[in-house]
């Protein structure tokens, strides 16, 4: 293999489109293709911003995007842990064609390892086989303790989890949980000796737009001289690509 | 007249909607409107009015929001001479929000509650601008819940009195751990008003009055969430613990806030 190959693609798994109710941000699924184009990106996975509480008006947007671009955008649905017939929608969602399911501490007591909504919701992701995204965009995540989210990381080892890098310690709980992946948005760029804790094969890119820039996550990569050219493949895209089976 | 602040009621649900969220063998978190009065009627001295809101906790959806604002309309309007109204407005559901409160604007109902930890949203934000802008414009009261985060503590709250000063708010809690904070933002901004509950320092009370204000800080026991057992008796004593004169003990137990709720229309 040569460096061609392993710069061969480029995928990017954090990124919003919707509506944030908090700054009343509109992101479009065409500004991000535009974005994607500049930056060379190939694949996005898209899900809706979770500050947003009408779940099924946002999903709405992404499966529309998903339709729109189904070459370049791949969809994760947002669930909270509580809402009514939350079972029967991930069905619906998954026949819809979305990859994976995020939820987030912001659907507040429903969430968490101690919520029986919370146990039903990764149970369904496991039958369905989706990836389960732990997401935060805030340091005050804090709020959620780490202890019951490693415990459920354990109790559900057949489910793929990806844990926002936002999350106090999200490397060394990753490192704990085969299951787990982080991506790269929480801000500063990943050190070697954060990435020795887990190790590259469990890292994806993510830039969190449009918060974040996708360029400025490609170049984060790019620059960390202490990984291979093989390594910085598993983080662009490989890792990905193994996840999601795109 | 005492008057509690602070205070959390809810319809009792059946078992299994609380077997639905959580799991088996866990307390169900809510009390009634008449379990609270039998408290307030306990209480030495006994409390005569306190204003009163569902759980802020998030709700999945808007219903369920709509839900238990209604239980506490009904019985608020069952006992008027004992409780005050106020809805819990969660404002990111955004227009939603907006016309929760407009229906309470509506019926008579001036008093606001937001708690912007419980769905993460920064109290500064655009949708909390928005939601200040309409209760200002109904001539209400917002009171907010703070805390030490970065979405609740009293300098991000402040920053909504400052955009908004001739509308006068209440800080809840006074910042709990960041009690200091909320002395510092009341003293700059003075259509500020703080509440006593979940104070972490209760010796700021004292600070407030001698340093701010007599005027803007009412007693609050924040039952039900916080130490329910021993509330709402526990907020009174320790503001009894204080030795105020009886001067500014009066005005903390309910002067205060009856000038505060007559200022924004409320008939006590």
């Amino acid at each position: 293999m040569n460096k061609n190959y392993y710069y061969s693609m480029k995928v990017d798994v954090h990124n919003h489109i919707g509506i944030d109710p908090e700054y009343e941000e509109d992101r479009t699924a065409d500004e991000l293709i535009k974005e994607m184009e500049k930056a060379h990106v190939d694949k996005c996975i898209v899900f809706p911003f979770t500050s947003n509480p009408d779940i099924w008006k946002q999903n709405e947007i992404v499966k529309e995007a998903m339709k729109k671009y189904p070459e370049k955008l791949i969809g994760f649905f947002t669930m909270s842990p509580g809402i009514p017939d939350m079972a029967d929608l991930m069905y619906e969602y998954k026949n819809q064609g979305f990859k994976g399911v995020v939820t987030d501490p912001r659907f507040g007591e429903y969430f968490g390892a101690g919520s029986k909504c919370f146990h039903e919701l990764v149970e369904c992701a496991l039958v369905l086989d989706l990836p389960v995204w732990i997401h935060a965009d805030n340091k005050d995540t804090m709020r959620v303790s780490n202890g019951p989210i490693d415990s459920m990381l354990s109790k559900f080892g057949g489910v793929k989890f990806i844990l926002s890098s936002m999350y106090y310690e999200a490397e060394n709980i990753a490192a704990r949980h085969g299951n787990v992946f982080i991506d790269t948005a929480s801000g500063m760029s990943p050190s070697a000796a954060g990435i020795q804790t887990l190790g590259t094969h469990r890292i994806l890119m993510g830039s969190n737009t449009p918060y974040g820039l996708l360029k400025r996550e490609i170049d984060k990569i790019i620059y960390l001289d202490e990984l291979t050219d093989f390594q910085k493949s598993l983080i662009f895209w490989q890792n990905a690509k193994r996840l999601i089976r795109f | 007249m005492i008057i509690d602040m602070h205070v959390h009621i809810g319809e009792k649900v059946p078992d299994k909607d609380w077997k639905w969220m959580y799991w088996p063998g866990s307390e169900p978190r809510v009390q009634s409107a008449e379990q609270f009065i039998e408290k307030m009627d306990n209480c030495k001295p006994r409390i005569d009015m306190a204003l009163v809101y569902a759980d802020a906790v998030v709700r999945p959806t808007h219903e369920m929001y709509v839900k238990d604002n209604d239980y506490v309309r009904k019985m608020v309007e069952k006992y008027p001479d004992r409780l005050i109204m106020a809805p819990v407005i969660d404002v990111s559901w955004g227009d939603k929000a907006i016309q929760e409160m407009h229906r309470f604007f509506d019926a008579g109902y001036p008093i606001m509650k937001l708690r912007f930890t419980s769905y993460r949203f920064h109290a500064n934000c655009k949708a909390g601008q928005k939601a200040f802008a309409e209760i200002e414009k109904h001539e209400g009261l917002p009171v907010v819940h703070s805390d030490w985060t970065n979405f609740s503590n009293p300098l991000v709250i402040a920053d909504l009195a400052r955009m908004f000063p001739d509308m006068k708010m209440v800080i809840q809690h006074f910042g709990e751990y960041m009690s200091r904070d909320g002395l510092s933002v009341a003293k700059k901004d003075d259509n500020i008003y703080v509440d006593t509950s979940a104070l972490v320092h209760p010796k700021n009370v004292i600070k407030f009055i001698k340093e701010v204000s007599p005027d803007r800080i009412m007693m609050a026991s924040d039952t039900f969430s916080i130490r329910d057992g021993l509330q709402p008796q526990d907020a009174l004593n320790r503001i009894k613990c204080l030795d105020l004169s009886p001067e500014h003990e009066a005005k903390v137990f309910g002067q205060n806030a009856i000038a505060l709720l007559k200022s924004v229309g409320v008939e006590l």
